[in-house]
């Protein structure tokens, strides 16, 4: 059922949008009938690319919170609390608003390094506060410690981000901000190139770990007497995180709610914890909530696109907090 | 297979020190030199004060934390800490860390017990699910195998996680505190079904417990652990009739403590000796 609409939703993806393309346009050029050139074009180098940066995007980041929120048994945990984005932000900050330090426009000096100068910066930061974690948790014997830190290097980072804001110019920090509310629209067929074989890489990797993340999720004592070793796939677990986090944050800005949620829409339509089952279940709503939300982005009865950050968190918490709602069960905690 | 087959040994220590070994600091050591071992079928109750240092000697015992000194063995083959894995298939441990995940079914809490067998995508060779059913029956939980973990009670959920232990398929199962949650009909039922366990099977069993009197009841040996690191071992009729309980259990009370200590055992020992 949810490969049928992920489908849908890959179509629709494909079909709705700024300019409106008659069905039987559409799939002249999807098909490679001849046709209208620019119909053709605006299929195959604009919506195509970006529904595929959808899939991944939503895919990647709804496992990388999946991850976490398993790993740290914390259902608030998401694939932004050890802070990773965070250093991709400031990598993009650096780039934007400390080169306009050096003369010349903001925007200029970004257009002419283009998007894929700002992808750089932003793997950049990420990578660095990746392996900054990782040497944390390699000395540190509990993942609550790790989280913790992981959220300071978060807010570190940030305060570090809001400073450049501060001194900046007002041109740069619009191109920074433009930038934080998250953009799948400006990727193009280049960049999928490199985005795609790690976004693929990364979901393998998290559909290999359902044995230690089943494990972990029983909580760390328990997972190692069943022979599974905690310390490694903490690490392993965290560099998949970062490299899913950072590529996607690096190409598309840091979208949120997304990888926080989905894990648990998942559940609650599964209705199972078990990872086996779960992990794929998580990938497909993370990729159907992001074709969803990009649809609506496009706002199909007008010219507007609506900056992806904003749907997703404006239609899509409704509908999680419904799901929640809805599947209420358990023996409830005495103190919840 | 009963107490007859019971003279293999399954653990044993030799000179073992345990602890916690601080970096740049001496280690604080709870116990030294201990001379351990488990025989095959055996069922130890492990008792002793809060603090005298019960749970780090499971925990080392089950390779769960390295000793400071000295080497510990299950059927003849070294345990090392940092081998999760191949101790995993040695021995099988139950702990009483809260397990709180909703929508986990029974069945898939118990086939977890088989991962250190399993290849890295938890695909089970030979007779899995035969396996589990079976030690859910003899946890006395059958037909409990698709009901959800998070809603059954303190003591279905210390069954479920019995038979996780069982389907590890090891010599020696060590328990942390088995009845530390549950009321008194649930405590005597565990108790009742780990010697039922081990004489079925040949399992051995060492189990930490707080409750002298079922423990006394149900172990063939009793470890008795002593703040100080003093570490007597015998059978409970052994251990009765000497002054083991009072010593180990009211150095560190006062003198008011000492007498309700002392009537306590006195009751104990007539109910027991008395059979």
């Amino acid at each position: 059922m949810l490969t049928g609409i992920l489908v849908l939703a890959f179509f629709g993806d494909l079909v709705f949008g700024s300019i409106r393309l008659s069905s039987k346009d559409f799939f002249d050029a999807l098909l490679g009938r001849p046709g209208d050139q620019n119909i053709s074009y605006i299929v195959w180098s604009l919506r195509l690319p970006k529904a595929i940066t959808a899939i991944l995007a939503g895919s990647g980041l709804a496992l990388c919170g999946l991850m976490m929120q398993t790993l740290f048994r914390n259902p608030l945990a998401g694939p932004f609390v050890l802070g990773i984005s965070s250093g991709a932000s400031l990598g993009v900050a650096l780039l934007v608003m400390a080169s306009s330090w050096f003369g010349g426009h903001a925007m200029v000096q970004v257009f002419s390094y283009g998007h894929l100068g700002m992808v750089l910066a932003a793997m950049a930061g990420a990578l660095i506060v990746m392996f900054l974690v990782i040497w944390v948790s390699v000395r540190v014997a509990d993942s609550v410690s790790i989280l913790i830190i992981g959220m300071m290097f978060g807010s570190a980072t940030g305060a570090i981000v809001s400073l450049l804001q501060y001194f900046s110019d007002p041109d740069a920090v619009k191109s920074f901000l433009v930038w934080t509310f998250g953009d799948i629209s400006a990727v193009t067929a280049e960049h999928l190139k490199l985005l795609a074989p790690i976004v693929i890489a990364g979901l393998l990797a998290g559909l290999m770990l359902k044995k230690p993340l089943n494990a972990l999720m029983l909580g760390e004592n328990h997972a190692r007497v069943i022979g599974v070793n905690v310390k490694r796939f903490r690490i392993i677990i965290i560099i998949v995180t970062g490299l899913l986090t950072g590529a996607i944050t690096a190409f598309t800005g840091p979208i949120a709610f997304v990888g926080l949620a989905v894990p648990h829409l998942a559940r609650a339509i599964l209705k199972s914890s078990d990872h086996k089952a779960l992990t794929p279940a998580t990938l497909m709503c993370g990729a159907i909530i992001m074709l969803i939300c990009d649809i609506l982005a496009q706002l199909p009865a007008s010219n507007q696109v609506l900056p992806i950050n904003t749907v997703t968190a404006i239609f899509g918490a409704p509908v999680v907090i419904w799901v929640i709602l809805r599947n209420r069960r358990g023996r409830t905690p005495f103190v919840s | 297979m009963s107490k007859s087959g019971a003279n293999i040994a399954i653990l044993e220590s030799i000179d073992l020190t345990i602890g916690y070994a601080h970096q740049g600091r001496p280690p604080l050591i709870l116990a030294s030199h201990l001379r351990l071992n488990i025989e095959s079928g055996q069922v130890i109750g492990l008792l002793g004060p809060n603090g005298s240092g019960k749970s780090t000697l499971l925990r080392t015992l089950a390779g769960l934390q390295p000793p400071i000194s000295g080497s510990i063995t299950i059927q003849g083959q070294p345990i090392k800490s940092n081998q999760v894995r191949q101790t995993a298939r040695m021995l099988s441990v139950v702990l009483t860390d809260r397990i709180d995940v909703r929508n986990l079914t029974v069945y898939q809490l118990v086939s977890m017990g088989r991962y250190p067998f399993t290849d890295w995508l938890g695909r089970e060779e030979d007779h899995g699910p035969e396996r589990i059913l079976t030690a859910l029956h003899q946890v006395r939980l059958a037909g409990y195998a698709n009901r959800f973990f998070n809603e059954l009670s303190d003591g279905e959920q210390q069954r479920v996680l019995l038979a996780k232990a069982l389907v590890q398929d090891t010599a020696l199962i060590i328990l942390d505190e088995p009845t530390a949650h549950l009321d008194l009909p649930n405590r005597i039922s565990i108790m009742r079904l780990l010697r039922t366990l081990a004489d079925e099977t040949g399992k051995s069993i060492l189990f930490s417990s707080h409750d002298l009197d079922l423990a006394v009841h149900t172990a063939d040996h009793l470890w008795l652990l002593q703040n100080g690191g003093k570490l007597i071992q015998g059978s409970p009729r052994e251990l009765m009739t000497g002054n083991a309980f009072e010593d180990t259990f009211r150095i560190g009370t006062d003198d008011l403590d000492q007498d309700i200590v002392t009537d306590y055992f006195r009751t104990l020992k007539k109910s027991n000796i008395a059979k």
